[in-house]
């Protein structure tokens, strides 16, 4: 059972009660920040921040805030999995894409993939850390952490057809739903206020098209193994060549 | 019979060494590159580490292979001076400029496939292909290898990632031939001597497989 959580900014007052309750349900510590002009704090996601509210002053005949809420979005085809050389980045069957800690090295390779800019390296652990999707309160019954904390329900979560069918008749306009190079997310973003802007850079910005940001990495990986393949075969055949021609002269 | 003196200790020592260390680096790089074929790497690595400290064998292994790389990386980079240093001062007695390219790979085929006396000089245009791919592409994995190990930005290291990979891609493939080229083929024992023992060749030798190198030789003594 594929399950999906939605933010949904028309609503979001920009509390951040959901920043604060992932942080206590994932034991992550208080981190010392900083004076932003924009609020926005921590400025980007960390190792011990899975998510934030992003805030962004807009000028559009007034002036307006908007809020986005970012944390991983839980890829259908997840391009840090397929990049994870260890198996420590994991997809579930919910839709869940979290990394476990027993078994990541820290190498990167899925910082490197994450068309999203999410998993975040800890200098001190030598690991990766990332929003979970609150698979272990999921498996549970409970809804997550920062869903669950919201008092204003600009996070609503529910099985992924049922939550993206409701949205729709009620008039919203869906992201995430169907998305180039990584099928589509579990987390989505759904508006009836800013129509047209979830993509719009001056506004959330979020991006039309995922960058597969692995490149040619997978190509050149098969182009190796296949063509070096192809050469022990190719040696081979040439010894026997080789020594039957010299038979041949003899 | 008389020696001719092909190549220098220093040559001898770095192929050596070479060999050692690139040999370190395919077999600890490879798992990153093939877990289906080469997975297995992580767990030959793995396993002694996790009988002491415990822990999943396969990301032990991994780990381990990540700092062996590292190392070898540390090693590959002192070679590297080490001939830079012994072999840019003699370059002038370099026998690895290519010319005729087109006559040279005929001439090429016309040993490998039609098996037929060709005149070579020092190097066929294959070992002087191979020996121009070795110098710029040991460059290339030094180069992205330590953007890879430092990440001066992700945008880099995506990069420096693919041609790391490319770089491991062609040696890969270049190994294969080069020493099936060197111990494949049977009469080539005595090239395969002096590059691991006695950095000389039999003048007979020279003359049959390398016969405008034999004349410079020659022409040197008189
Ligand atoms: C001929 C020399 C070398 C070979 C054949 C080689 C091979 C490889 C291979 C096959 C990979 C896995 C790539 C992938 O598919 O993800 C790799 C990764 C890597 N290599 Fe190399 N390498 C060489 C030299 C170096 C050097 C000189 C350095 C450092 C100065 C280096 C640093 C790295 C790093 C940092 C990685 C990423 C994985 C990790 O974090 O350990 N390599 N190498
Ligand atoms: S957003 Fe990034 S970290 Fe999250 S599932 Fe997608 S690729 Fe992985
Ligand atoms: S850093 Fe950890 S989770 Fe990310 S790819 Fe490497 S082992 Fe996997
Ligand atoms: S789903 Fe859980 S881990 Fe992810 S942002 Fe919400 S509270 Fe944090």
């Amino acid at each position: 059972m594929e399950y999906a959580s939605v933010f949904i900014p028309d609503r979001c007052i920009g509390c951040r009660a959901c920043q604060t309750a992932c942080k206590i349900w994932n034991q992550r510590p208080v981190e010392k920040t900083s004076f932003s002009p924009d609020f926005t704090n921590p400025p980007s996601l960390t190792p011990d921040s899975f998510t934030i509210i992003k805030f962004k002053e807009v000028f559009d005949g007034e002036v307006k805030w908007i809020m986005l809420k970012e944390q991983c979005m839980h890829c259908n085809d997840p391009p840090c999995v397929s990049a994870c050389p260890t198996g420590a980045m994991t997809k579930t069957e919910e839709g869940a894409v979290y990394v476990r800690p027993e078994k990541c090295i820290g190498c990167q390779y899925c910082v490197e993939a994450c068309p999203f800019d999410v998993p975040k390296y800890d200098e001190g652990s030598g690991k990766v850390y990332k929003c979970t999707m609150c698979i272990d309160r999921i498996r549970d019954g409970k809804l997550p952490a920062c869903v669950e904390a919201c008092p204003t329900q600009a996070l609503v979560f529910g099985k992924k057809d049922e939550v993206i069918q409701k949205l729709k008749s009620e008039g919203f306009e869906i992201y995430g739903e169907r998305l180039p190079n990584v099928g589509g997310t579990h987390w989505l973003y759904a508006t009836k206020e800013f129509k047209g802007k979830l993509t719009d850079p001056k506004y959330f910005g979020l991006p039309e098209s995922p960058a597969a940001k692995e490149g040619a990495l997978p190509a050149i990986r098969e182009f190796g193994v296949g063509v070096a393949g192809l050469a022990i075969l190719a040696s081979l055949l040439h010894a026997a060549y080789w020594r039957a021609k010299k038979e041949e002269s003899k | 019979m008389s020696r001719v003196r092909v190549f220098s200790e220093v040559q001898i020592w770095a192929h050596k060494h070479l060999i050692h260390v690139v040999g370190l680096l395919l077999f600890t790089g490879l798992p990153f590159f093939s877990k289906d074929l080469f997975g297995w790497v992580a767990y030959v690595l793995g396993y002694p580490v996790a009988l002491f400290i415990g822990g999943n064998v396969n990301s032990l292994g991994l780990e381990v292979a990540r700092w062996l790389h590292r190392l070898a990386a540390i090693v590959l980079i002192a070679i590297s001076a080490v001939v830079f240093f012994a072999e840019v001062p003699r370059a002038k007695k370099w026998r690895i400029w290519p010319k005729n390219v087109g006559r040279e790979v005929r001439k090429l085929l016309d040993y490998y496939v039609h098996k037929k006396r060709v005149p070579f000089d020092k190097y066929n245009i294959g070992q002087i292909a191979w020996t121009w791919f070795v110098i710029i592409g040991i460059a290339v994995m030094i180069v992205t290898g330590l953007i890879m190990w430092f990440k001066p930005s992700m945008e880099l290291v995506t990069v420096a990632h693919e041609l790391h990979a490319l770089g491991a891609a062609l040696f890969m493939i270049g190994l294969v031939i080069h020493i099936y080229a060197a111990i494949g083929i049977p009469e080539h024992r005595p090239m395969v001597t002096a590059m691991f023992r006695t950095g000389d060749l039999p003048e007979e030798y020279l003359k049959e497989h390398h016969p405008l190198y034999y004349e410079v030789v020659r022409s040197e003594r008189k």
